[in-house]
């Protein structure tokens, strides 16, 4: 019921704005007509420069060149990490002195050593 | 002047009532939709700003705003060139029709000769028999008499075309300059709040953010 006058008082607002609505988007519409005319140019003017007719923004173009820069550099540092000592750390053949020894509860719990703490030892 | 209502008027009044709720349930749910429609319109904004943020071109509210505008304005243009090019080939069939038979305002609702309205049934609402006062109101009380029924004329061609092209590619229209507003809303907002979510929390840096080597060192998890 609560749902039903819900929906029913939102339809009364919808019809009573209705009008404003329409008013506000042939506003808009009338203002996307000047800025159509003006993409319309702009466009043209870059087609006839021998660029593409949507030429990509120039920060479009930093973007992409500092995010494939952020990729390679990504996967060069997995494929390091990779080659690196964490494969035996996995196998299990890392020190174990070096590992942190946690009392919580009066119950020792061990904690393996991570890749920082392996660069640090070395 | 009695308030007392008769057995046929009670009908009336019930039928009434009910026509008006059902009308607002109707806008409620047309408004809802439209809502939900804008709102995945909006979602468009994140699409094209995600590279810029993710790799920190854009730092401040002020240049994503910009920047946002700039491309959402592109945007609306792509979206509604279609529709543009739509009107325009009506116009062309216009101005055809028009050099043609001399007639430069022919009327596409012309039931009889030259309108779109030859194809379509048409009922006579102006026939002052199928109305009844209720209430001091004057409302519909019979099924109009049909006026016209559906038939092709060859003088009524341009109207085929034109009328199908004018309605097509002002919705196409109206609808691109809705995604439009809906992007402008969006972008505002999001411009004030962009810059005040951590990283790991921002649906836009989201996924780019993602350092698959964090799974690498991350062995006390």
């Amino acid at each position: 019921m609560l749902g039903f006058l819900k929906q029913f008082g939102l339809g009364m607002v919808y019809i009573l704005c209705s009008p404003l609505v329409l008013v506000f988007l042939c506003l808009w519409a009338l203002y996307n007509l000047i800025l159509f005319v003006i993409e319309l140019i702009r466009a043209l003017k870059s087609f006839f420069k021998g660029q593409s007719f949507f030429a990509e923004f120039p920060e479009d173009i930093e973007a992409k060149k500092i995010l494939s820069i952020e990729a390679i550099n990504g996967m060069q540092n997995q494929a390091i990490s990779l080659g690196s000592p964490t494969i035996t750390i996995e196998n299990a053949s890392f020190n174990i002195p070096q590992t942190n020894l946690n009392v919580n509860d009066n119950r020792p719990t061990l904690s393996r050593p991570t890749l920082d703490d392996e660069a640090n030892k070395k | 002047m009695s308030l007392l209502m008769g057995e046929n008027d009670k009908r009336i009044f019930i039928a009434f009532l009910m026509l008006f709720i059902l009308v607002f349930i109707i806008a409620g749910y047309i408004g809802l939709i439209i809502e939900r429609v804008m709102k995945r319109q909006a979602q468009r904004v994140e699409t094209l700003m995600h590279d810029v943020v993710a790799a920190k071109v854009v730092t401040t509210e002020r240049a994503f705003r910009r920047l946002a505008i700039k491309k959402s304005n592109r945007l609306f243009f792509k979206q509604s060139i279609i529709g543009f090019l739509i009107l325009i080939f009506a116009a062309i069939i216009y101005l055809i029709h028009s050099a043609i038979t001399k007639n430069w305002m022919p009327n596409l609702f012309d039931y009889k000769k030259e309108g779109f309205t030859t194809i379509l049934f048409l009922w006579n609402f102006d026939d002052p028999s199928i109305y009844v006062n209720f209430f001091g109101m004057r409302i519909i009380g019979a099924w109009p008499p049909l006026l016209n029924t559906p038939h092709w004329e060859a003088t009524a061609w341009a109207s085929y075309i034109i009328f199908p092209c004018l309605v097509v590619g002002g919705v196409w229209y109206l609808i691109a300059t809705q995604a439009h507003i809906a992007r402008t809303f969006r972008i505002h907002k999001l411009s004030k709040t962009i810059f005040n979510i951590p990283n790991n929390e921002n649906n836009i840096v989201k996924g780019t953010n993602d350092n698959s080597n964090n799974n690498i060192t991350n062995l006390n998890a």
